[in-house]
């Protein structure tokens, strides 16, 4: 790869979009109007160009060379070769990353080139939405792009103020508003978490450019964890004195700063239990429910995940905190998806219980898969959110499922497309969502049989809630809500729609896992260390289908393929989707007769498991309990303090202001008196 | 002595001054019966001290009779409700003033005092009476403003100037140079003054020579005042153009509390 | 004690008079006849003080004082006849508009 191209390239997709965004946002209003979405289709259209480009470099160069380019020396502080830079790192995973989330955000601001209009005039904040919009996209490439974790934060930070502006779209609407500055405060407690973990990596090691980091980290860590202290100082290039202080404090913070950066995973990934800003996120316009599902902003935790493989698998506790985390998250968003009437809010639950499925992947040492899964789930989900986009804009805005079925005719290609993207989220055979999720299941068996029931169950889950969504609105009676004059989308709506299904369908022969091993590399040297290390996997499930050898196993996770277990998992899915046929299309009644059976699970799961309650009473009602403390106490100790202070000039005026009695002789008597006080004074000392 | 003499101005002075006090126009029962008794008594006993501590000399009855009489005609300049009476009772602490002059062998400073104050300042005054006062007891003249603390601070530092008045040297202090002796009498002659001529000669040679810069001064000063006072009077001022708010100024604030 | 002391004395509680008419009388009229009184006080002294040091610069001072006790009277009349002109009144307290 040559530094030159890749810096070339980098430079276009960061720019493309910002000034398209800076171009919309200035000439928008007064110019462009309707004509908006052309700079942003422009610029992320370079920049899913350029996206390609990298792509093609780092495949022409095996994959297994990392790019690392200094833009512009940013800031210096402390030491004066400790620059600050402006730097972008690409390797096989940015690109991977790059191509994903430019492509499919083309797609998305192609498809809301006629979705936010309304009867062919542009809707009110046209110009804003894609602004936005393309910021979005510039927000998350430089995440992507970011050589460092100062950068990562800045991107970080601005993939969340977007997500703000963009759920808040509809600002005049105050389910929307309260939806966005939940989004806001939810992912600032992550951000918390991931800035002091940013700062703690400073501290530890005085340096933040990713390569610096992970070689440290990885000369720490080696020798089982005694560490390499030659190799540490010259990762570092300091002496050896130095080196030894920076090992021991790594090896003694290491596992609180994976701890600390997997704060802000979990709340950017809506994660357990930070995931309930996103199912609220459907408050914004569909395009970018698609956008921020699919493509630009929950995988970012993931990706940073696999990006600091060095840190997180140098404590074998956090990626089994990961994983749990993963697994419970995946299972228990499934469950709650079961039970909702909202299309979107369905397809949000299911995005957490996703995002779940990738970070039991990551938990597992299987950051290929994790990142596979990824790929083939920004396809498919965007492909699915887009296509309820496009049937709540048949349907005037209705997007519950109780006020309409049947859509079938009337909206046959809309249909297709989303059952193509729910086969493939359901993981059908043969579908992309099939062979990501298939792996990922896959190595969490092989490293615990828990956690791999736990992802066949919710795979179930999937399936069935999947088959229920898209039976429910398209197969049975065909119903309208009244008053709305149903009819197929565009061509603007339909084409970006097309693409993705083919995505959905093909992305899963794509070996990305393969393509990125030289990235998860460390997955898979701690994953073959963790299984002899670590009794908790040895399960009999492991030891009999990998074997002894480290190494092996670790050639074996690359692969990723056990046949048993995916022809047990295609049956699963293909019965849960049978059982949801027979439930919703054959035998109607079913489902209340089972909700009769268990009110209260049914009741629980409706609620959501009623988060959203404990949240409020156990976090905002204290807080606005404690705010309120705090107003009084300003209220009235402190400003009463200020009173008490400013009364004492005011009780002195008060007593003092009859002297001031404006008439002259008053002052004359006053000076007289002085005279003759003075008078007497002389006198009565003798002088 | 000395310090009898002052311990004793300052009892007069007390006694004076308590009968300023309760001889002042005031609301509510008149004192002025307390006051005139007071401040008779303060004269009396100055009179009596007077008599007692000075050494006699040729006219000291007129003296005391003079004295006696500016005092108690200043007291009712200050102490009078109506100010007619006032300036009338001012023209007897002038007269009485000038013949004390007069005795200190001054005549021209006596009669230019008659001329000026009786003759020009006074009838000023009584123009300006005529002119500015209402009929009948104002109620600013019936209520004297503070007179605690007024009669307090005057007669404090007077006492203690007057209280000094035993320290005086007894025309100890020659003049140096030995310039005009002032004699009234061209019969006295003095050993130390062998030209001895008239007082007002004294007066007029003094003015001309010592003092001619100032009398200059003086007569410009005469004549800036005049210009002022021209000035000051062709000034057309509508009646109550200041206090045409509805609010009177003095009012402004008045209400506003505290807390 | 000096036979001038008697004048030194008289006039100071002239002074005195004067002083506290001056302070205490609301009348702007009767006020400046105090100041008039104030003014006899003064040139008692300086006659009694020129006496003592047996020159007659004290009565030279007292025929300027003269003068200036004229000036004096001139403007302080005109300043009353203007004040009264504008507030029909010759008290003080209607001029008292500095009142805190």
């Amino acid at each position: 790869m040559s530094e030159t191209a890749v810096a070339a390239c980098s430079i276009l997709i960061l720019l493309c979009p910002l000034l398209g965004a800076g171009l919309i946002g200035a000439l928008g209003r007064p110019v462009l109007r309707g004509r908006s979405h052309a700079p942003a289709i422009i610029g992320v259209g370079i920049g899913v160009i350029a996206s390609f480009v990298i792509l093609h470099m780092v495949r022409a160069a095996g994959g297994a060379e990392t790019a690392h380019v200094v833009l512009y020396q940013w800031f210096v502080t402390g030491a004066p070769s400790a620059w600050f830079n402006v730097e972008v790192l690409v390797d096989a995973l940015t690109a991977v990353m790059l191509v994903t989330v430019t492509f499919v955000s083309l797609l998305v601001i192609i498809y809301s080139r006629d979705y936010m209009r309304e009867h062919g005039q542009p809707a009110r904040g046209y110009e804003r939405f894609f602004a936005f919009l393309a910021l979005f996209v510039f927000s998350m490439c430089a995440l992507v792009l970011a050589g460092n974790f100062l950068l990562l934060y800045l991107g970080w930070e601005l993939v969340g103020l977007c997500s703000y502006l963009l759920i808040g779209f509809y600002y005049q609407r105050p389910a929307a508003a309260a939806a966005a500055k939940k989004a806001f405060l939810v992912n600032r407690i992550g951000d918390f978490g991931f800035g002091l973990g940013i700062l703690l990596i400073y501290l530890t090691i005085g340096h933040l450019d990713y390569e610096t980091v992970f070689g440290a980290v990885q000369a720490a860590m080696a020798n089982h964890g005694h560490g390499d202290v030659g190799a540490v100082a010259a990762a570092l290039n300091t002496d050896l004195a130095t080196a030894v202080g920076v090992m021991q404090g790594i090896q003694n913070r290491v596992a609180i700063i994976a701890l600390l950066l997997f704060c802000g995973a979990i709340g950017k990934s809506a994660q357990l239990p930070l995931y309930v800003w996103l199912p609220d996120a459907m408050e914004g316009p569909s395009p970018v429910s698609a956008l921020i599902h699919a493509a630009t902003m929950v995988t970012a935790g993931v990706y940073m995940v696999a990006r600091c493989g060095v840190i997180f698998t140098a404590s074998p506790a956090v990626m089994t905190v990961v994983a749990l985390v993963g697994a419970v998250t995946a299972l228990y968003a499934a469950t709650i998806a079961l039970t909702q009437h909202d299309m979107k809010r369905i397809l949000a639950y299911s995005t957490v219980s996703q995002l779940g499925y990738m970070f039991l992947g990551l938990g597992v040492y299987a950051a290929g898969s994790a990142i596979f899964h990824l790929f083939t789930h920004a396809f498919f989900k965007a492909l699915l959110f887009l296509s309820a986009g496009s049937v709540m804009h048949a349907m005037g805005g209705i997007i519950d499922l109780r006020h309409f079925g049947g859509l079938r005719r009337i909206m046959p290609w809309t249909c297709r497309f989303c059952v193509i993207g729910a086969l493939a989220l359901a993981g059908f055979p043969l579908f992309s969502g099939f062979w990501s999720k298939d792996e990922i299941i896959h190595h969490a068996f092989q490293s615990n049989v828990w956690l791999g029931l736990i992802g066949l169950v919710t795979a179930a889950l999937t399936a069935f809630y999947t088959g229920r969504m898209i039976f429910r609105a398209f197969w049975g009676l065909e119903r309208v809500p009244e008053g709305v004059h149903a009819h197929e989308s565009g061509r603007w709506i339909l084409v970006p729609l097309g693409v993705l299904a083919a995505g959905a369908v093909l992305a899963g022969y794509i070996h990305v896992g393969g393509f990125i091993e030289p990235v998860t590399e460390p997955f898979a040297l701690a994953a073959a260390q963790a299984h002899h290390t670590i009794p908790v996997h040895e399960t009999l499930l492991h030891a009999a289908a990998l074997g002894p050898g480290g190494a092996d196993v670790a050639t074996h996770a690359a692969e990723g393929h056990n046949y048993g277990l995916m022809a047990a998992s295609g049956l699963i899915v293909i019965l849960a989707l049978g059982l949801a046929y027979l439930a919703y299309v054959i035998w109607p009644g079913l489902p209340s007769m089972v909700t009769a059976i268990w009110p209260r699970a049914y009741r629980l799961l409706f609620h959501k498991y009623y988060v959203d309650e404990i949240y409020d009473a156990g976090v905002v009602q204290p807080l606005r309990g404690s705010g309120r403390l705090c107003f009084g106490i300003d209220e009235y100790v402190v400003d009463g303090l200020i009173w008490l202070v400013t009364a004492v000039p005011r009780a002195l005026a008060y007593a003092l202001r009859g002297l001031q009695s404006g008439a002259m002789q008053g002052y004359g008597v006053t000076m007289a008196t002085g005279l003759a006080i003075i008078v007497l004074v002389v006198l009565l000392s003798g002088w | 002595m000395t310090d009898t003499v002052g311990l004793l101005v300052y009892a007069i002075f007390a006694i004076g001054g308590a009968g300023v006090y309760f001889a002042l126009p005031r609301t509510g029962r008149s004192t002025r019966g307390a006051g005139a008794i007071l401040g008779l008594a303060a004269v009396a006993l100055l009179v009596v001290m007077l008599i007692a501590k000075t050494a006699p000399t040729e006219h000291a009855g007129y003296s005391y009779v003079f004295s006696v009489v500016a005092l108690l005609a200043a007291g009712r300049v200050v102490t009078h409700p109506k100010p007619v009476y006032s300036a009338l009772y001012f023209v007897l602490v002038v007269v009485a003033v000038a013949f004390l002059v007069v005795l200190q062998q001054a005549e021209f400073l006596a009669v230019a005092l008659i001329l000026v104050y009786a003759g020009a300042i006074l009838v000023t005054y009584a123009f300006v009476i005529m002119l500015a006062q209402q009929s009948g007891a104002a109620p600013h003249d019936t209520r004297a403003r503070e007179p605690f603390l007024a009669v307090l601070a005057g007669f404090v530092t007077m006492a203690a100037v007057a209280g000094q008045a035993g320290e005086l040297p007894s025309r100890a202090l020659q003049p140096a140079d030995g310039p005009i002796r002032l004699v009234a009498d061209t019969t006295e002659t003095d050993a130390s003054t062998p030209q001895a001529i008239g007082n007002t000669m004294a007066i007029g040679q003094a003015m001309l020579t010592n003092y001619v810069i100032t009398l200059e001064v003086a007569g410009l000063l005469l004549l800036v005042a005049i210009i002022g006072a021209i000035a000051m009077a062709r000034k057309r001022i509508p009646a109550e153009e200041v206090m045409a708010d509805e609010k009177p100024l003095g009012q402004i604030g008045r209400e506003v509390p505290p807390f | 004690m000096p036979a001038e002391s008697q004048l030194v004395i008289v006039g100071a509680a002239l002074f005195a008079l004067g002083l506290v008419g001056f302070l205490s009388r609301r009348n702007l009229i009767v006020m400046f006849l105090s100041t008039e009184v104030m003014f006899q006080g003064v040139l008692l002294n300086l006659v009694a003080m020129g006496q003592i040091h047996g020159r007659l610069d004290g009565q030279v001072f007292a025929l300027f004082l003269l003068v200036i006790a004229a000036v004096e009277a001139a403007l302080a009349l005109g300043l009353i006849v203007l004040l009264f002109r504008r507030r029909g009144t010759v008290a003080t307290d209607a001029w008292a508009t500095m009142q805190g």
